[in-house]
């Protein structure tokens, strides 16, 4: 294994790729009582277009959170109980980006519930009858999340910037999709892209390294895998332009909400490039519009704003987007709020500093939890991103660079969400 | 040097160092409850440390809290009934990181506890902002319903109107004087209890230790049980996407109780962990649901399972999970499921002995219900539940009543 001390952050974790490919990451944190561990695919809810040896796969929406739901299921014994019985919380998650696996536990018997966790995910035992059993469980799950305000601000937002990207299905899917997917298809997903070559596993623990590592190498000596090479995410080309200028709908809220969002065409050549212009439009945002700007307290008091005020900022590979809502009263006023404040150059190098020292001692957070450390750990090594070095990147941008991509930004894609009192 | 302390009955040190980056101290300010108390503290809960002599815009406040690389200051009100309590927690990244000299983190903190500003201005602009995140926070189907639950049972035991969400009037009323008078009794007058947490040098644990906050007044909570009964199944109707379904029941113990960990372990291997009986039959055989679980209210001996459903397959969900109370009471299910209930249970308190923020809470906790039990204690009595422990507290669960929040959207 190889050993590192991270100096700034007074971390030391061990890395090691096993025969397979599979990458594994144990932060040693000998003070603590728990451990987490937790096995990654970066197979999310964006990838369902892919090529794989020349052949292309359409698979339906929501896949991956289905899959996610299916591979708690086991033929021969039942998951959860068995981890329960071993005093460990079990748990998933899938995203645009990622799927990922995890349990927690205190006390020294990582043994069991650690191979629990490599076999589960590295075998799929699904019938035609459990999967469409299933398809209850998610819609279900889905009306759940459709009834959220915020949460369908979002998915709205993303149906109404774009034309062709998997974003607009959101993680989910929605019941038509869901229902269309088959014990087939499912399997060939899975198949895909739950290779060991292309997955992490990431403990963090108090428990000897050597040890854990010795747990993992077993298991896996014990499994042969194909060598595969990594499907390729094909999705048809974007337009420039926005999908709907402009969408208005109802639903049982107290406020109505409104958001404006901006539809950015980049294709960053890494993940490091896509994050600098993230941090950077990030820290000019913030300049802009938060309590730092002096007109934040003006907005309130004219009451044109309230807490509920903010801005949203993601740049990916292949799409970018900014928004801002609120619960105005009309759109106009989100509107001229952010057309007069988005150029007005607030921002200076004190400004910078400022919130440059916020989120360095906000990244520092997460370490304070076994839990939260492994999994945002976790995620980021997923999507692409080194946790260090993305604080690297933090700690360097000036104000000049700032501001040369801020003014590289063009608004010209934009659209309007409303939500109105049902 | 590192320290954990509890600061009114007991004090504990350890000698572990570099477990944590942040040092948290957490101030726990109880007041007897009002209504007008428990709003003003919700409206306090935002103006701390958000403003002050020294600090008294928003960018300057914002500044100092950015300079000290993101100090925040978090404050929470709510209450039990009987008492109100404002949580507040001061946050910093240990000075070793930051080459800030510590003495700051201590200065501010003083500046934000002793020098609240509570202008005209922003008096008004809180109380909006309040109304406007209760009213947000009411949009919630799963919180709304629970809301109305509440109204119902309050019948009954008005006392449970402690947990009803829907303040807004309670904060509508309120005039500045109210909540300067709440602030001046918070410092002076209250009971606090604090905890501080974190690897922090001998002169800072020592200032930290020489703020006075609070009067002399030991505030601990008592029982509270209202004369429950049976009533009516409760149907409205919103246009929600999914509906909203509640059973309620009572039972004798409460949080006071000697078995109260019978009732933990209970509600639990009923509806709490995914190897629950309701997770396994009502989710995972019949695809009813995505959640379902079981919750109390601890003070007044009421439990209740929580679901969002398909309106219309209602009248099934109730039946099977009365089905799987008998199963409870007839002992109709393999002991491995309550042994790993059990063990979920026992690992999570060790497990917590990592999170500084539940051990301060317990603390609380147990301060305030005058109940002191180390988590020792507690796994020794958890270990010693029965399938009849079980099966026994099942049998005095009486169905209190249904409240069902009907979705009428088809999305």
């Amino acid at each position: 294994m190889n050993k590192i001390y991270n100096k700034q952050f007074d971390e030391t974790y061990y890395e090691e790729t096993l025969d397979n490919g599979l990458k594994v990451i144990i932060f040693h944190k000998p003070d603590f009582v728990s451990t987490c561990a937790a096995f990654g695919t970066p197979y999310g809810a964006l990838k369902i277009n892919q090529t794989h040896n020349g052949k292309e796969y359409h698979f339906n929406p929501g896949i991956a959170h289905f899959l996610e739901h299916k591979l708690f299921e086991c033929e021969e014994k039942d998951i959860m109980n068995d981890f329960t019985a071993l005093g460990a919380s079990v748990n998933a998650f899938t995203s645009f980006k990622e799927t990922v696996y995890y349990f927690t536990m205190a006390g020294d018997s990582i043994e069991k519930p650690l191979n629990l966790l490599l076999d589960f995910v590295q075998d799929l035992s699904i019938t035609d009858k459990s999967v469409e059993k299933e398809k209850g469980i998610i819609n279900q799950e889905l009306a759940m999340y459709l009834q959220r305000p915020n949460s369908r601000l979002l998915d709205e937002s993303y149906k109404s910037l774009y034309v062709n990207h998997p974003l607009i299905h959101g993680v989910g899917g929605d019941a038509s999709t869901v229902n269309k997917i088959t014990k087939n298809e499912l399997e060939q997903c899975y198949k895909l892209n739950y290779h060991p070559s292309n997955m992490y596993v990431v403990v963090t623990t108090y428990i000897d390294p050597n040890r854990i590592i010795k747990i993992i190498k077993d298991n896996q000596s014990k499994k042969s895998f194909v060598k595969d090479n990594v499907p390729v995410t094909c999705n048809k080309e974007e337009p420039k332009e926005v999908n709907r200028d402009k969408y208005s709908f109802s639903m049982p809220v107290n406020n109505e909400k409104r958001l404006i969002g901006y539809k950015l065409n980049y294709h960053f050549k890494d993940k490091k490039e896509a994050y600098l212009y993230e941090i950077a439009v990030r820290i000019y945002l913030e300049a802009h519009f938060s309590s730092i700007n002096p007109d934040y307290q003006k907005w309130l008091d004219e009451g044109l704003i309230n807490s509920f005020f903010g801005y949203e900022v993601e740049f990916d590979l292949d799409y970018a987007y900014i928004l801002f809502y609120g619960e105005c009263k009309d759109i106009d006023v989100l509107k001229s709020i952010v057309d007069s404040t988005l150029n007005s150059n607030l921002i200076n190098e004190q400004i910078v500093e400022q919130i440059k020292r916020r989120y360095i001692g906000e990244s520092y957070v997460d370490f304070d939890s076994i839990e939260n450390m492994t999994l945002n750990y976790t995620r980021d090594i997923l999507e692409g991103n080194d946790t260090f070095e993305t604080i690297n990147i933090l700690s360097k941008i000036d104000l000049n660079t700032i501001l040369d991509i801020f003014r590289s930004i063009s608004f010209e894609y934009s659209t309007v969400i409303n939500i109105e009192k049902e | 040097m590192p320290v954990f302390l509890y600061n009114k009955s007991v004090k504990i040190e350890f000698n572990k160092t570099n477990k944590y980056k942040y040092c948290n101290a957490f101030y726990f300010f109880t007041l007897p409850y009002s209504k007008k108390t428990n709003a003003a503290l919700k409206l306090l809960s935002n103006v701390i440390g958000e403003s002050s002599t020294l600090y008294d815009t928003k960018e300057k406040m914002s500044k100092i809290k950015d300079m000290l690389y993101g100090t925040s200051v978090i404050c929470e009100a709510s209450n039990n009934g009987d008492y109100v309590t404002l949580r507040l927690n001061y946050s910093f990244l240990n000075p070793k990181f930051t080459g800030v000299d510590e003495i700051e983190y201590l200065n501010f903190f003083k500046e934000i506890i002793y020098n609240c500003l509570i202008s005209k201005e922003l008096f008004e602009e809180n109380k909006r902002l309040l109304i406007d995140n209760i009213k947000r926070t009411l949009e919630k189907p799963n919180v709304l319903a629970k809301n109305k639950v509440v109204e119902v049972i309050a019948k009954d035991d008005p006392s449970i109107m402690s947990h009803n969400v829907d303040i807004v009037c309670d904060v509508e009323s309120l005039t500045l004087k109210d909540v300067k008078d709440s602030y001046d009794d918070l410092i002076k007058n209250s009971d606090v209890v604090s905890v501080i947490y974190g690897d922090l040098k001998e002169d800072i644990i020592k200032g930290f230790k020489e703020i006075k906050l609070g009067g002399d007044k030991e505030y601990h909570q008592i029982e509270k049980k209202g004369s429950y009964i049976k009533k009516e199944k409760v149907v409205e109707e919103m246009p929600f996407s999914q509906s909203s379904l509640f059973i309620l029941f009572t039972n004798p113990i409460t949080c006071f109780s000697d078995n109260s960990d019978d009732w933990v372990i209970g509600d639990l291997l009923l509806g709490g962990v995914p190897t629950s009986l309701l997770f396994e039959e009502v989710r995972e055989k019949l695809s009813l649901c995505y959640d379902i679980s079981v919750s109390e209210f601890v003070c007044h001996g009421i439990s209740y399972i929580k679901t969002n459903i398909d309106g219309s397959k209602a009248d099934i969900v109730i039946d099977e999970c009365n089905k799987q109370i008998n199963r409870l009471i007839n002992k109709d299910y393999d002991q491995s499921k309550l042994e790993s209930t059990k063990e979920i249970i026992i690992n999570s308190l060790i497990q917590s002995k990592d999170d500084f923020e539940t051990c301060a809470k317990r603390y609380y906790n147990q301060y305030l219900s005058n109940r002191y039990r180390t988590t020792e204690e507690r796994i020794e009595k958890i270990q010693a539940i029965t399938m009849d422990d079980i099966s026994n507290l099942f049998k005095e669960y009486k169905p209190y009543f249904i409240y069902l929040l009907k979705g009428t959207k088809n999305e």
